[in-house]
């Protein structure tokens, strides 16, 4: 199951000089049983992170109390501004139980890239959230 | 899917005590209804209800998942929410573990022989929380 209420965080991890953006993107193609039939979504998700030093770098909040996806699979793009040399971060899948107040992460990073030294890394990595509807 | 009964137990081994108060843990359930999921709000699983010494554990109350539950029961999975307030001069890690009981809560797993769900390492105060879909 997708958690009802969460989002992504960019960590840095290395970046060799001066300032930059990592724009990822994150496109998803989500599931779920309606009357025991797996079931895609009609189109795809996306949504951008903007991770910067001195900026944001948390995903907007994915609200899923309506849609109630059971999983996703994620493909992730990345497009680095031109001033980095070399850059590597990873995502964090975190999660809100108060609806988006608060949230905490999980222990394994979704995705741990390599360090980029080019400014353009298209689809960075793929991974999937969500899980087994037997096991929650 | 989630035990019929269970309870979190907390330990703490962090060399310090731990105020009432000062650890909770909140979830988001899922289950099927009429064969499509659907959410909980967020509930209380976990909260600390007195001092917990250095050393030492606490179980949380019994939780009630059976389809006689006053919540009619019978919930799938979770995405749990770990948190605590560390104390000063902390050095070391606080611990939960997911207990099972398959006679309504009379018996259970000995004392910190249940699944570990998260451990929290500390070495300083402050607010921590980290999250965990349940079941394991």
């Amino acid at each position: 199951m997708l958690p009802k209420t969460w989002r992504i965080h960019c960590e840095e991890l290395y970046r060799s000089a001066g300032s930059y953006y990592i724009h990822a993107r994150l496109t998803m193609i989500r599931w779920r049983y309606v009357d025991g039939v797996r079931t895609y979504d009609d189109t795809e998700h996306t949504f951008d992170i903007d991770c910067t030093p001195a900026g944001s770098v948390y995903s907007a909040t994915q609200d899923n109390s309506s849609d109630k996806w059971q999983g996703a699979d994620v493909v992730v793009e990345g497009r680095g501004e031109a001033s980095f040399n070399t850059i590597q971060f990873r995502l964090w899948l975190e999660v809100s139980t108060d609806g988006g107040t608060t949230f905490a992460r999980m222990p394994i990073p979704l995705l741990y890239t390599p360090r980029f030294t080019s400014a353009s890394f298209t689809e960075v990595g793929r991974f999937a959230i969500g899980g087994d509807p037997c096991l929650g | 899917m989630l035990p019929k009964t269970y309870r979190l137990r907390l330990e703490n081994e962090t060399g310090q005590t731990l105020p009432s108060g000062d650890a909770v843990v909140t979830s988001n359930r899922w289950r099927y209804a009429s064969g499509t999921p659907s959410f909980d709000s967020e509930r209380t699983e976990y909260s600390l209800t007195s001092d917990l010494s250095d050393g030492s554990s606490d179980a949380g109350a019994t939780r009630d998942n059976s389809s006689g539950a006053a919540d009619g029961g019978l919930w799938v999975g979770g995405w749990f929410v770990f948190e605590v307030d560390a104390p000063a001069s902390v050095s070391g890690y606080y611990a939960w573990y997911l207990e099972v009981s398959t006679d309504g809560g009379s018996t259970w797993d000995d004392a910190l022989s249940g699944v570990p769900v998260v451990r929290i390492d500390v070495s300083s105060s402050g607010l921590v929380r980290r999250s965990r879909r349940l079941p394991v």
